[in-house]
């Protein structure tokens, strides 16, 4: 399993986050680590604790005081990175949700048609998702009750893979898709997605792929290539 | 527009009670049509005009689902059962996820259409939508 270890932006994947949390701490006293690795590590503990705390309690019960004793800091030290429980679930959601896309965009590149493009962008997703259901979680259930806030970035990390979506078309079919139809297939992604994490059946998103890649590759096709799909 | 955590009981119950009109009404529908393809068209469309005539119900299915995890709770709840009534009613049905996706995508679809524009689409411009995503682009069930 690929591990993630962007320690300063707080992902790490499901096995180094609780290593993270439940491993070796960083010595306390006069240890002479600069401030900067300091503060990063409490960081990512913060994020990752959020992560833990939110996939396993819900977001209403995942409080500062909670989230600072799993993360093995004080309730000073996250009002020193956070201003508030909302903030930090903002801060995490940017960090995973703009992973996602990222992986999503790597395995993307370099693709030599319409249907590698999106299978690879979607494989990428639905691999990312179900190697850490924590993160699934709280990408795709929790955003739902934290907020107005939350569901604008939610919103916002929605439509940049409407773009790809919309991005790809244009490169691969060569004239852009009808009016809300990438927007409409993100949704209904993400609809699917929603009730097998609901169901706790998240570690099995991958055996999703193909369906939804045939079922993507027919919507995106018709109206620019009628003769396929 | 109701913002997350917002949506009080009464309105989540007010809204399954025309969630359990529509799925009352949908054996038939999804019975008599002569494909799965226009037994699906038939329970959108019967949801729609539904929905048309409730607008509370209209912004909790297509608005408020977005923002409100109770809201959307419900409303899978509801396609889930749609579909299994699908499958007890009918001999053609395709793989669950084909189904699945086509009901999905007609209700992003018209999500998005409701978010993008001033007023719910018309019963007629729906129906249109539905058509173009059932039948041109969901592939025959075996």
């Amino acid at each position: 399993m690929a591990q993630r270890e962007e320690i300063g932006t707080g992902l790490l994947g499901p096995e180094a986050r609780l290593d993270l949390l439940d491993g070796a701490r960083l010595p306390t006293g006069r240890h002479g680590l600069p401030r900067e690795v300091i503060v990063e590590n409490q960081r990512a503990r913060l994020m990752g604790a959020m992560v833990e705390v939110v996939s396993t309690h819900g977001f209403p019960i995942a409080v500062v005081e909670r989230i600072a004793s799993r993360a093995g800091v004080s309730r000073r030290t996250f009002y020193e990175q956070f201003s508030g429980r909302e903030e930090a679930f903002h801060r995490t959601y940017d960090a995973e949700a703009g992973r996602l896309f990222d992986d999503a965009v790597r395995a993307a590149a370099g693709a030599r048609d319409l249907a590698e493009a999106v299978g690879k962008g979607l494989g990428a997703v639905l691999g990312g998702l179900a190697r850490d259901p924590a993160v699934a979680k709280l990408l795709i259930v929790e955003v739902l009750i934290v907020g107005p806030e939350a569901l604008e970035r939610r919103d916002a990390h929605m439509q940049r893979f409407a773009v790809l979506l919309e991005d790809a078309a244009i490169t691969f079919l060569g004239a852009p898709l009808p009016r809300l139809t990438a927007e409409g297939l993100v949704g209904a992604i993400y609809d699917v997605i929603y009730k097998r994490v609901l169901a706790g059946e998240t570690e099995d998103l991958e055996e999703l792929r193909d369906d939804l890649l045939a079922f993507c590759l027919m919507q995106l096709r018709p109206s620019t290539d009628p003769g396929v799909g | 527009m109701r913002r997350a955590g917002q949506v009080a009981e009464p309105d989540i119950a007010a809204y399954q009670r025309v969630l359990d009109r529509v799925f009352a009404r949908s054996r038939p529908l999804l019975r008599d049509a002569p494909t799965w393809q226009a037994a699906l068209f038939a329970s959108v469309r019967g949801c729609y005009a539904e929905m048309r005539s409730n607008p509370e119900a209209l912004e909790m299915h297509f608005v408020t689902t977005g923002r409100d995890e109770r809201v959307q709770r419900t409303r899978t709840a509801h396609r889930d059962r749609v579909l299994a009534l699908l499958g007890d009613v009918r001999d053609d049905v395709p793989e669950p996820i084909q189904a699945e996706m086509a009901l999905t995508m007609i209700h992003s679809t018209m999500c998005a259409h409701v978010a993008a524009d001033e007023a719910p689409p018309a019963l007629d411009d729906a129906e249109q939508t539905f058509a173009t995503l059932l039948f041109n682009a969901v592939p025959d069930g075996d």
